[in-house]
Protein backbone atom coordinates (compact mmCIF):
# COMPACT_ATOMS: atom_id res chain seq x y z
CA UNK A 1 0.00 0.00 0.00
CA UNK A 2 1.01 3.63 -0.59
CA UNK A 3 1.35 5.46 2.07
CA UNK A 4 1.40 9.36 2.55
CA UNK A 5 2.88 10.47 5.68
CA UNK A 6 1.19 14.23 5.96
CA UNK A 7 1.66 15.00 9.66
CA UNK A 8 3.04 17.86 10.48
CA UNK A 9 2.35 19.85 7.28
CA UNK A 10 0.26 22.62 6.81
CA UNK A 11 -2.51 22.97 4.29
CA UNK A 12 -2.79 23.02 1.75
CA UNK A 13 0.26 20.16 1.57
CA UNK A 14 -1.66 17.22 2.49
CA UNK A 15 -3.98 17.40 -0.23
CA UNK A 16 -1.21 18.17 -3.24
CA UNK A 17 0.83 15.04 -1.62
CA UNK A 18 -2.51 13.11 -1.92
CA UNK A 19 -3.68 14.00 -5.00
CA UNK A 20 0.06 13.49 -6.15
CA UNK A 21 0.29 9.76 -5.09
CA UNK A 22 -3.45 9.15 -6.14
CA UNK A 23 -3.12 10.41 -9.18
CA UNK A 24 0.35 8.33 -9.90
CA UNK A 25 -1.10 5.35 -9.14
CA UNK A 26 -4.88 5.36 -9.46
CA UNK A 27 -5.12 1.35 -9.20
CA UNK A 28 -3.89 1.63 -5.65
CA UNK A 29 -5.04 1.32 -2.15
CA UNK A 30 -3.45 4.63 -0.52
CA UNK A 31 -2.98 5.25 3.06
CA UNK A 32 -2.79 9.50 4.12
CA UNK A 33 -1.22 9.83 7.27
CA UNK A 34 -2.62 13.31 8.49
CA UNK A 35 -2.40 14.88 12.44
CA UNK A 36 -5.41 17.82 11.76
CA UNK A 37 -9.07 18.12 11.06
CA UNK A 38 -8.70 20.35 8.55
CA UNK A 39 -6.18 18.33 6.80
CA UNK A 40 -8.89 14.73 7.33
CA UNK A 41 -11.40 17.03 5.95
CA UNK A 42 -9.48 18.78 2.92
CA UNK A 43 -8.25 15.40 2.30
CA UNK A 44 -11.90 13.18 2.22
CA UNK A 45 -12.95 16.01 -0.10
CA UNK A 46 -10.28 15.49 -2.67
CA UNK A 47 -10.49 12.15 -3.03
CA UNK A 48 -14.11 11.91 -2.95
CA UNK A 49 -13.69 14.53 -6.15
CA UNK A 50 -11.32 12.18 -7.59
CA UNK A 51 -13.70 9.57 -7.19
CA UNK A 52 -11.94 7.07 -4.70
CA UNK A 53 -13.76 5.99 -1.12
CA UNK A 54 -12.18 7.38 1.68
CA UNK A 55 -12.42 5.63 4.91
CA UNK A 56 -10.90 7.45 8.51
CA UNK A 57 -9.77 5.42 11.75
CA UNK A 58 -8.93 7.86 14.38
CA UNK A 59 -5.95 6.85 16.93
CA UNK A 60 -5.44 9.59 18.79
CA UNK A 61 -4.44 13.08 17.38
CA UNK A 62 -3.69 11.27 14.34
CA UNK A 63 -5.93 10.28 11.32
CA UNK A 64 -4.93 7.60 9.06
CA UNK A 65 -7.66 7.40 5.93
CA UNK A 66 -7.40 4.67 3.45
CA UNK A 67 -7.71 5.96 0.12
CA UNK A 68 -9.62 3.01 -2.02
CA UNK A 69 -9.26 3.80 -5.95
CA UNK A 70 -13.24 3.00 -7.11
CA UNK A 71 -15.23 4.82 -10.02
CA UNK A 72 -13.38 7.64 -11.26
CA UNK A 73 -15.77 10.47 -11.64
CA UNK A 74 -15.18 11.89 -15.37
CA UNK A 75 -12.07 9.72 -15.38
CA UNK A 76 -10.76 6.78 -17.44
CA UNK A 77 -12.68 3.66 -18.28
CA UNK A 78 -10.08 0.96 -17.54
CA UNK A 79 -11.07 2.76 -13.59
CA UNK A 80 -14.58 0.78 -14.36
CA UNK A 81 -13.12 -2.81 -12.97
CA UNK A 82 -12.13 -1.57 -9.79
CA UNK A 83 -14.32 -1.73 -6.72
CA UNK A 84 -16.97 0.80 -6.10
CA UNK A 85 -18.05 0.10 -2.67
CA UNK A 86 -16.84 0.97 0.88
CA UNK A 87 -19.98 1.10 3.47
CA UNK A 88 -19.75 2.55 6.57
CA UNK A 89 -19.85 6.35 7.60
CA UNK A 90 -16.60 8.62 6.66
CA UNK A 91 -16.42 9.74 9.73
CA UNK A 92 -17.63 6.82 12.28
CA UNK A 93 -14.78 4.14 12.70
CA UNK A 94 -14.20 2.03 9.42
CA UNK A 95 -15.74 -1.13 9.27
CA UNK A 96 -14.76 -3.73 6.62
CA UNK A 97 -14.66 -4.00 3.20
CA UNK A 98 -17.39 -5.52 0.72
CA UNK A 99 -17.24 -5.73 -3.27
CA UNK A 100 -20.00 -6.98 -5.12
CA UNK A 101 -18.89 -7.56 -8.35
CA UNK A 102 -21.67 -10.20 -9.17
CA UNK A 103 -24.36 -7.00 -8.95
CA UNK A 104 -22.66 -3.98 -10.41
CA UNK A 105 -18.84 -3.34 -11.15
CA UNK A 106 -20.06 0.22 -11.66
CA UNK A 107 -21.96 2.96 -10.48
CA UNK A 108 -22.94 3.82 -13.93
CA UNK A 109 -24.65 0.86 -14.75
CA UNK A 110 -26.96 0.56 -12.22
CA UNK A 111 -30.03 1.85 -10.29
CA UNK A 112 -29.93 4.40 -8.18
CA UNK A 113 -33.26 4.76 -5.10
CA UNK A 114 -33.88 8.23 -3.99
CA UNK A 115 -35.81 8.32 -1.33
CA UNK A 116 -36.92 12.13 -0.85
CA UNK A 117 -38.71 11.85 2.69
CA UNK A 118 -39.09 9.31 5.09
CA UNK A 119 -42.96 8.39 4.05
CA UNK A 120 -43.98 6.67 0.64
CA UNK A 121 -46.05 8.47 -1.66
CA UNK A 122 -48.38 11.42 -0.48
CA UNK A 123 -51.72 11.25 1.16
CA UNK A 124 -51.51 9.58 4.75
CA UNK A 125 -48.06 10.27 6.34
CA UNK A 126 -49.08 7.16 8.27
CA UNK A 127 -49.79 5.09 5.98
CA UNK A 128 -46.63 6.61 3.74
CA UNK A 129 -44.36 5.31 6.58
CA UNK A 130 -45.63 1.71 6.50
CA UNK A 131 -45.23 1.37 3.15
CA UNK A 132 -41.35 2.95 3.11
CA UNK A 133 -40.60 0.03 5.78
CA UNK A 134 -42.42 -2.79 3.28
CA UNK A 135 -40.77 -1.26 0.24
CA UNK A 136 -37.30 -1.05 2.00
CA UNK A 137 -38.18 -5.22 2.91
CA UNK A 138 -39.19 -5.98 -0.50
CA UNK A 139 -35.97 -3.92 -2.02
CA UNK A 140 -33.52 -5.79 0.57
CA UNK A 141 -34.90 -9.06 -0.82
CA UNK A 142 -34.68 -8.46 -4.09
CA UNK A 143 -31.59 -5.84 -4.49
CA UNK A 144 -30.61 -6.54 -8.35
CA UNK A 145 -29.28 -4.20 -10.19
CA UNK A 146 -29.63 -1.66 -7.18
CA UNK A 147 -26.19 -0.24 -6.48
CA UNK A 148 -27.53 2.96 -4.32
CA UNK A 149 -29.80 3.89 -1.80
CA UNK A 150 -29.89 7.84 -1.39
CA UNK A 151 -31.58 9.82 1.37
CA UNK A 152 -32.90 13.17 1.09
CA UNK A 153 -34.46 15.64 3.08
CA UNK A 154 -36.67 13.79 5.80
CA UNK A 155 -35.78 10.62 4.11
CA UNK A 156 -31.74 10.64 6.00
CA UNK A 157 -34.49 9.77 9.14
CA UNK A 158 -35.03 5.80 7.90
CA UNK A 159 -30.81 5.62 8.14
CA UNK A 160 -30.69 7.38 11.73
CA UNK A 161 -31.48 6.24 15.09
CA UNK A 162 -34.90 5.25 15.84
CA UNK A 163 -35.90 3.98 12.39
CA UNK A 164 -37.56 1.16 11.83
CA UNK A 165 -35.85 -0.10 8.59
CA UNK A 166 -31.90 0.08 9.86
CA UNK A 167 -31.70 -3.87 9.70
CA UNK A 168 -33.33 -3.54 5.92
CA UNK A 169 -30.70 -0.92 4.84
CA UNK A 170 -27.97 -3.54 7.15
CA UNK A 171 -28.72 -6.23 4.82
CA UNK A 172 -28.50 -4.19 1.43
CA UNK A 173 -25.10 -2.77 2.54
CA UNK A 174 -24.21 -6.33 2.74
CA UNK A 175 -25.19 -7.46 -0.39
CA UNK A 176 -22.84 -4.33 -1.60
CA UNK A 177 -25.91 -1.65 -1.99
CA UNK A 178 -23.77 1.37 -1.05
CA UNK A 179 -26.37 3.51 1.54
CA UNK A 180 -25.66 7.53 1.22
CA UNK A 181 -27.45 10.27 3.39
CA UNK A 182 -27.22 13.78 2.31
CA UNK A 183 -24.46 15.80 4.66
CA UNK A 184 -26.56 19.17 4.12
CA UNK A 185 -30.32 17.27 5.16
CA UNK A 186 -28.01 14.95 8.19
CA UNK A 187 -27.09 18.53 9.38
CA UNK A 188 -30.39 20.28 9.12
CA UNK A 189 -32.32 17.49 10.96
CA UNK A 190 -29.20 17.63 13.35
CA UNK A 191 -28.79 14.01 12.73
CA UNK A 192 -24.97 13.88 12.04
CA UNK A 193 -24.25 12.23 15.22
CA UNK A 194 -27.15 9.32 15.50
CA UNK A 195 -26.38 8.04 11.55
CA UNK A 196 -26.70 4.29 12.00
CA UNK A 197 -26.33 3.12 8.18
CA UNK A 198 -24.15 3.96 5.44
CA UNK A 199 -21.95 7.06 4.70
CA UNK A 200 -22.74 10.61 4.67
CA UNK A 201 -22.73 12.19 0.57
CA UNK A 202 -22.52 15.57 -0.48
CA UNK A 203 -24.94 16.82 -3.27
CA UNK A 204 -22.02 16.96 -5.81
CA UNK A 205 -21.46 13.29 -5.56
CA UNK A 206 -25.16 12.69 -4.98
CA UNK A 207 -25.71 14.87 -8.51
CA UNK A 208 -22.91 12.55 -9.93
CA UNK A 209 -24.88 9.24 -9.12
CA UNK A 210 -28.13 10.38 -10.56
CA UNK A 211 -26.50 11.54 -13.63
CA UNK A 212 -24.67 8.12 -14.01
CA UNK A 213 -27.64 5.87 -13.11
CA UNK A 214 -28.97 3.88 -15.91
CA UNK A 215 -31.88 4.39 -13.88
CA UNK A 216 -33.31 6.26 -11.01
CA UNK A 217 -35.94 5.19 -8.83
CA UNK A 218 -37.84 7.96 -7.25
CA UNK A 219 -39.91 8.47 -4.10
CA UNK B 1 -7.27 35.00 13.91
CA UNK B 2 -10.95 32.99 13.92
CA UNK B 3 -14.05 35.31 15.26
CA UNK B 4 -14.76 33.25 18.16
CA UNK B 5 -10.75 33.49 20.01
CA UNK B 6 -10.91 37.01 19.01
CA UNK B 7 -14.31 37.79 20.31
CA UNK B 8 -13.11 36.40 23.89
CA UNK B 9 -10.13 38.38 24.12
CA UNK B 10 -11.31 41.78 23.27
CA UNK B 11 -14.10 40.80 25.36
CA UNK B 12 -11.21 40.95 28.19
CA UNK B 13 -9.76 44.90 27.52
CA UNK B 14 -11.07 47.96 29.28
CA UNK B 15 -14.28 49.58 27.42
CA UNK B 16 -13.36 53.00 26.08
CA UNK B 17 -16.71 54.40 26.47
CA UNK B 18 -16.08 58.57 25.49
CA UNK B 19 -19.20 60.20 23.48
CA UNK B 20 -16.69 61.02 20.70
CA UNK B 21 -16.46 57.30 20.13
CA UNK B 22 -18.81 56.33 17.29
CA UNK B 23 -17.80 53.17 16.49
CA UNK B 24 -14.95 51.32 18.82
CA UNK B 25 -14.02 48.15 20.61
CA UNK B 26 -17.64 47.51 21.87
CA UNK B 27 -19.32 46.35 18.57
CA UNK B 28 -17.38 43.94 15.97
CA UNK B 29 -17.15 46.29 12.85
CA UNK B 30 -14.79 47.45 10.26
CA UNK B 31 -12.64 50.21 11.75
CA UNK B 32 -13.05 52.36 14.37
CA UNK B 33 -14.55 55.84 14.31
CA UNK B 34 -14.14 58.86 16.55
CA UNK B 35 -16.03 62.48 16.02
CA UNK B 36 -13.72 65.43 16.41
CA UNK B 37 -16.39 67.98 15.79
CA UNK B 38 -19.88 67.80 14.15
CA UNK B 39 -18.89 68.06 10.79
CA UNK B 40 -15.74 64.94 11.09
CA UNK B 41 -15.29 62.19 12.21
CA UNK B 42 -12.07 60.47 12.24
CA UNK B 43 -11.90 56.46 10.53
CA UNK B 44 -8.84 54.48 11.56
CA UNK B 45 -7.90 50.49 10.67
CA UNK B 46 -4.94 48.56 10.02
CA UNK B 47 -4.48 45.43 8.83
CA UNK B 48 -1.62 43.37 7.43
CA UNK B 49 -0.74 39.76 6.83
CA UNK B 50 2.05 37.74 4.80
CA UNK B 51 2.06 37.23 1.22
CA UNK B 52 -0.67 35.28 -0.91
CA UNK B 53 1.08 35.26 -4.39
CA UNK B 54 4.61 35.47 -5.25
CA UNK B 55 4.58 38.43 -7.43
CA UNK B 56 6.06 41.06 -4.42
CA UNK B 57 4.52 44.34 -6.24
CA UNK B 58 1.34 42.10 -6.96
CA UNK B 59 1.09 41.29 -2.84
CA UNK B 60 1.85 44.90 -2.03
CA UNK B 61 -0.60 46.11 -4.16
CA UNK B 62 -3.12 43.05 -2.82
CA UNK B 63 -2.62 44.10 1.19
CA UNK B 64 -2.91 48.03 0.40
CA UNK B 65 -6.05 47.35 -1.23
CA UNK B 66 -7.10 45.20 1.70
CA UNK B 67 -6.50 47.68 4.19
CA UNK B 68 -8.28 50.05 2.73
CA UNK B 69 -11.10 48.59 2.42
CA UNK B 70 -12.12 48.75 5.91
CA UNK B 71 -12.38 52.72 5.27
CA UNK B 72 -14.63 52.21 2.28
CA UNK B 73 -16.83 49.68 4.28
CA UNK B 74 -17.27 52.52 7.12
CA UNK B 75 -18.70 54.72 4.03
CA UNK B 76 -15.58 56.69 4.48
CA UNK B 77 -12.84 58.51 2.24
CA UNK B 78 -9.39 57.37 3.28
CA UNK B 79 -6.61 60.36 3.75
CA UNK B 80 -3.43 59.24 4.53
CA UNK B 81 -1.21 55.66 4.79
CA UNK B 82 1.70 54.32 6.86
CA UNK B 83 3.34 51.16 5.81
CA UNK B 84 3.28 48.43 8.45
CA UNK B 85 6.36 45.57 7.19
CA UNK B 86 7.75 42.37 8.77
CA UNK B 87 10.36 41.60 6.62
CA UNK B 88 13.61 39.26 6.82
CA UNK B 89 16.28 41.84 5.37
CA UNK B 90 18.77 39.20 6.43
CA UNK B 91 17.53 36.66 3.88
CA UNK B 92 15.41 37.94 1.18
CA UNK B 93 16.90 40.41 -1.34
CA UNK B 94 15.85 43.62 -0.17
CA UNK B 95 14.32 44.58 -3.93
CA UNK B 96 11.50 42.39 -2.96
CA UNK B 97 10.32 44.57 -0.02
CA UNK B 98 11.46 47.76 -2.64
CA UNK B 99 8.62 46.04 -5.26
CA UNK B 100 5.93 45.41 -2.25
CA UNK B 101 6.38 48.80 -1.04
CA UNK B 102 5.67 49.85 -4.82
CA UNK B 103 2.61 48.10 -5.01
CA UNK B 104 0.91 49.41 -2.07
CA UNK B 105 2.01 52.73 -2.81
CA UNK B 106 0.88 52.74 -6.09
CA UNK B 107 -2.83 51.56 -4.40
CA UNK B 108 -2.70 54.29 -2.47
CA UNK B 109 -2.42 56.81 -4.82
CA UNK B 110 -4.92 55.27 -6.61
CA UNK B 111 -7.46 55.63 -3.32
CA UNK B 112 -6.44 59.43 -3.42
CA UNK B 113 -4.86 59.35 0.03
CA UNK B 114 -1.04 59.86 0.66
CA UNK B 115 1.25 57.96 2.15
CA UNK B 116 3.01 59.37 5.35
CA UNK B 117 6.08 56.69 6.50
CA UNK B 118 5.85 53.58 8.23
CA UNK B 119 7.62 50.93 10.21
CA UNK B 120 9.52 47.96 9.60
CA UNK B 121 10.28 45.51 11.75
CA UNK B 122 12.97 42.21 10.71
CA UNK B 123 10.82 38.91 10.59
CA UNK B 124 11.05 35.73 9.55
CA UNK B 125 8.17 35.75 7.07
CA UNK B 126 7.33 39.01 5.16
CA UNK B 127 4.01 40.74 6.03
CA UNK B 128 2.71 43.59 5.10
CA UNK B 129 -0.13 45.95 4.91
CA UNK B 130 -1.53 49.72 6.18
CA UNK B 131 -2.43 51.74 8.59
CA UNK B 132 -4.90 53.95 7.32
CA UNK B 133 -7.05 57.07 8.44
CA UNK B 134 -9.69 58.64 7.27
CA UNK B 135 -12.91 60.66 7.08
CA UNK B 136 -16.57 60.84 7.21
CA UNK B 137 -19.50 62.54 8.32
CA UNK B 138 -20.53 61.49 11.53
CA UNK B 139 -24.15 61.50 10.82
CA UNK B 140 -23.13 59.19 7.91
CA UNK B 141 -20.95 56.54 9.65
CA UNK B 142 -22.31 53.15 7.45
CA UNK B 143 -22.08 50.64 10.14
CA UNK B 144 -22.69 47.01 11.00
CA UNK B 145 -25.82 48.38 12.68
CA UNK B 146 -27.92 50.00 10.28
CA UNK B 147 -29.53 47.07 8.16
CA UNK B 148 -33.35 47.16 8.10
CA UNK B 149 -35.87 44.45 7.11
CA UNK B 150 -36.80 45.12 3.33
CA UNK B 151 -33.38 45.79 2.54
CA UNK B 152 -31.92 44.00 -0.23
CA UNK B 153 -28.49 42.34 -0.10
CA UNK B 154 -25.79 43.94 -2.64
CA UNK B 155 -22.09 42.04 -2.91
CA UNK B 156 -19.38 43.97 -4.80
CA UNK B 157 -17.05 40.95 -5.41
CA UNK B 158 -17.41 37.09 -5.84
CA UNK B 159 -16.29 34.61 -3.41
CA UNK B 160 -13.57 32.62 -3.54
CA UNK B 161 -10.40 33.97 -3.30
CA UNK B 162 -9.03 32.04 -0.06
CA UNK B 163 -9.35 28.57 -1.91
CA UNK B 164 -7.69 30.12 -4.96
CA UNK B 165 -4.84 31.38 -3.28
CA UNK B 166 -4.59 28.14 -1.51
CA UNK B 167 -4.68 26.48 -5.03
CA UNK B 168 -1.92 28.53 -6.21
CA UNK B 169 0.60 28.46 -3.58
CA UNK B 170 -0.26 24.56 -3.69
CA UNK B 171 0.92 24.53 -7.55
CA UNK B 172 -2.32 23.57 -8.31
CA UNK B 173 -3.68 26.05 -10.78
CA UNK B 174 -1.44 28.19 -12.98
CA UNK B 175 -0.80 31.97 -12.76
CA UNK B 176 -3.65 32.94 -15.27
CA UNK B 177 -6.21 30.44 -13.49
CA UNK B 178 -5.72 32.65 -10.77
CA UNK B 179 -6.08 36.53 -12.54
CA UNK B 180 -9.82 37.01 -11.83
CA UNK B 181 -9.07 36.43 -8.25
CA UNK B 182 -6.00 38.69 -8.13
CA UNK B 183 -7.97 41.73 -10.51
CA UNK B 184 -10.38 41.16 -7.97
CA UNK B 185 -8.20 41.65 -5.08
CA UNK B 186 -6.60 44.80 -6.18
CA UNK B 187 -9.95 46.46 -7.35
CA UNK B 188 -10.42 49.12 -4.34
CA UNK B 189 -14.19 49.71 -3.24
CA UNK B 190 -13.70 52.95 -3.26
CA UNK B 191 -16.70 53.79 -6.31
CA UNK B 192 -18.62 51.27 -4.44
CA UNK B 193 -18.50 53.34 -1.08
CA UNK B 194 -18.84 56.22 -3.08
CA UNK B 195 -21.95 55.34 -4.52
CA UNK B 196 -23.36 54.27 -0.89
CA UNK B 197 -22.66 57.34 0.67
CA UNK B 198 -24.66 59.26 -2.19
CA UNK B 199 -27.51 57.02 -2.11
CA UNK B 200 -27.79 57.24 1.52
CA UNK B 201 -27.09 53.69 2.32
CA UNK B 202 -26.97 52.74 5.92
CA UNK B 203 -25.51 49.68 6.29
CA UNK B 204 -22.29 47.58 4.96
CA UNK B 205 -19.34 45.89 5.78
CA UNK B 206 -16.43 44.47 3.99
CA UNK B 207 -15.94 40.90 3.50
CA UNK B 208 -12.41 39.33 4.54
CA UNK B 209 -10.89 36.63 7.16
CA UNK B 210 -14.33 35.73 8.58
CA UNK B 211 -15.55 34.69 5.42
CA UNK B 212 -18.98 35.95 3.51
CA UNK B 213 -21.07 34.49 6.19
CA UNK B 214 -18.73 35.19 9.04
CA UNK B 215 -19.13 38.90 8.55
CA UNK B 216 -22.81 38.72 7.29
CA UNK B 217 -23.23 37.40 10.72
CA UNK B 218 -21.87 40.39 11.98
CA UNK B 219 -23.94 42.51 10.51
CA UNK B 220 -26.79 41.01 10.96
CA UNK B 221 -26.59 40.55 14.66
CA UNK B 222 -25.25 43.88 15.16
CA UNK B 223 -28.69 45.56 12.94
CA UNK B 224 -30.71 42.58 14.74
CA UNK B 225 -32.26 41.36 11.68
CA UNK B 226 -31.58 37.79 9.78
CA UNK B 227 -30.20 37.98 6.29
CA UNK B 228 -31.58 35.19 4.11
CA UNK B 229 -29.11 34.58 0.58
CA UNK B 230 -30.37 32.95 -2.25
CA UNK B 231 -27.46 30.59 -3.53
CA UNK B 232 -28.42 30.64 -6.58
CA UNK B 233 -27.31 34.37 -6.68
CA UNK B 234 -23.98 34.17 -5.16
CA UNK B 235 -21.28 34.68 -7.39
CA UNK B 236 -17.89 32.94 -7.71
CA UNK B 237 -14.86 33.56 -8.62
CA UNK B 238 -14.04 31.04 -11.86
CA UNK B 239 -12.50 27.91 -10.88
CA UNK B 240 -13.54 28.45 -6.72
CA UNK B 241 -16.06 25.57 -6.77
CA UNK B 242 -13.56 23.34 -8.49
CA UNK B 243 -11.08 24.05 -5.89
CA UNK B 244 -13.28 23.84 -3.04
CA UNK B 245 -13.96 20.09 -4.30
CA UNK B 246 -10.49 19.49 -4.30
CA UNK B 247 -10.56 20.06 -0.91
CA UNK B 248 -7.83 23.06 -0.92
CA UNK B 249 -9.68 24.57 1.42
CA UNK B 250 -7.75 27.00 4.46
CA UNK B 251 -8.11 26.59 7.94
CA UNK B 252 -9.29 29.14 8.19
CA UNK B 253 -12.61 28.37 6.67
CA UNK B 254 -13.38 25.55 9.05
CA UNK B 255 -12.89 28.10 12.15
CA UNK B 256 -15.72 30.09 10.30
CA UNK B 257 -17.76 27.48 10.07
CA UNK B 258 -17.55 26.04 13.58
CA UNK B 259 -17.67 29.40 14.95
CA UNK B 260 -21.14 29.76 12.57
CA UNK B 261 -22.44 26.40 13.16
CA UNK B 262 -25.49 27.08 15.44
CA UNK B 263 -26.10 30.73 13.53
CA UNK B 264 -26.43 29.61 10.14
CA UNK B 265 -29.53 27.72 8.76
CA UNK B 266 -29.54 26.04 5.33
CA UNK B 267 -32.55 25.12 2.99
CA UNK B 268 -32.86 23.48 -0.11
CA UNK B 269 -30.10 22.04 -1.86
CA UNK B 270 -26.76 23.50 -1.25
CA UNK B 271 -23.56 21.89 -2.47
CA UNK B 272 -20.75 21.54 -0.05
CA UNK B 273 -18.66 23.23 -1.91
CA UNK B 274 -20.44 26.45 -1.95
CA UNK B 275 -20.90 25.68 1.60
CA UNK B 276 -17.22 25.67 1.87
CA UNK B 277 -17.10 28.77 -0.11
CA UNK B 278 -19.83 30.77 1.98
CA UNK B 279 -17.32 30.32 4.80
CA UNK B 280 -13.84 30.80 2.59
CA UNK B 281 -11.80 33.81 4.03
CA UNK B 282 -11.49 36.48 1.63
CA UNK B 283 -8.73 38.75 0.93
CA UNK B 284 -9.79 41.91 -0.08
CA UNK B 285 -13.13 41.03 -0.63
CA UNK B 286 -16.04 42.69 -1.94
CA UNK B 287 -18.58 45.03 -0.15
CA UNK B 288 -21.99 43.42 1.27
CA UNK B 289 -24.65 46.41 1.52
CA UNK B 290 -28.02 46.59 2.81
CA UNK B 291 -29.75 48.96 0.86
CA UNK B 292 -33.40 49.75 0.60
CA UNK B 293 -35.74 48.53 -2.16
CA UNK B 294 -36.43 51.59 -3.84
CA UNK B 295 -32.64 52.48 -4.37
CA UNK B 296 -31.16 49.27 -5.07
CA UNK B 297 -31.75 49.24 -8.84
CA UNK B 298 -29.99 52.95 -9.01
CA UNK B 299 -27.19 51.39 -7.01
CA UNK B 300 -26.23 48.93 -9.29
CA UNK B 301 -27.02 51.20 -12.10
CA UNK B 302 -24.62 53.84 -10.99
CA UNK B 303 -21.96 50.43 -9.87
CA UNK B 304 -22.42 49.50 -13.51
CA UNK B 305 -22.03 52.70 -15.41
CA UNK B 306 -18.73 52.96 -13.46
CA UNK B 307 -17.69 49.58 -14.43
CA UNK B 308 -17.81 47.83 -11.13
CA UNK B 309 -19.94 44.73 -10.20
CA UNK B 310 -22.53 44.45 -7.91
CA UNK B 311 -24.96 41.34 -7.10
CA UNK B 312 -27.98 40.88 -5.20
CA UNK B 313 -27.77 38.01 -3.09
CA UNK B 314 -30.19 38.20 -0.88
CA UNK B 315 -32.39 40.33 1.55
CA UNK B 316 -32.98 41.55 5.40
CA UNK B 317 -35.77 39.74 7.23
CA UNK B 318 -36.76 39.64 10.61
CA UNK B 319 -34.47 37.74 13.01
CA UNK B 320 -36.96 34.88 14.26
CA UNK B 321 -34.51 31.69 14.78
CA UNK B 322 -31.54 31.64 12.91
CA UNK B 323 -29.69 35.08 11.78
CA UNK B 324 -28.51 33.50 8.75
CA UNK B 325 -30.60 31.68 6.43
CA UNK B 326 -29.36 30.51 2.76
CA UNK B 327 -31.91 29.16 0.19
CA UNK B 328 -30.83 26.65 -2.01
CA UNK B 329 -32.36 25.27 -5.38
Amino acid sequence: MREVDARGLDCPQPVILTRKAFLEAPGETLLVIVDNQVARDNVLKMTQSLGGSPEVEQSGDEFRIYVRPGEVIGGSEGAATTPVRSPGSIYGSSTSFHSSPAIMSTVGNGTVVLLKSAALGQGSEELGRVLMKSFLYTLRESPEGITTVICLNSGVYLTCEGSDSLEHFESLEKEGVEILSCGTCLDFFNLKNSLKVGKVSNMYSILELLQRASKVIAF
Amino acid sequence: MGPGALESILNQLPRFDHPEVLVGLGTPDDAGVYQLNPELALIQTVDFFTPVVDDPYIFGQIAATNSLSDIYAMGGKPLTALNIVCFPVSCLDIQVLADILKGGAEVVRRAGAVLLGGHTVEDSEPKYGLAVTGIVHPERVITNRGARIGDVLVLTKPLGTGVIVTALKGGVIKDSEAQPAIDSMVRLNRVAAECMQELGVRAATDITGFGFLGHAYEMALGSEVAFEFGIEGIPWLPVARDMARMGLIPAGAYTNQQYLADKVAFTGRVGEDERDLLFDPQTSGGLLIAVSENRVEELLHRLQAQGEFAWVVGRVIKLEKMPIVICGR
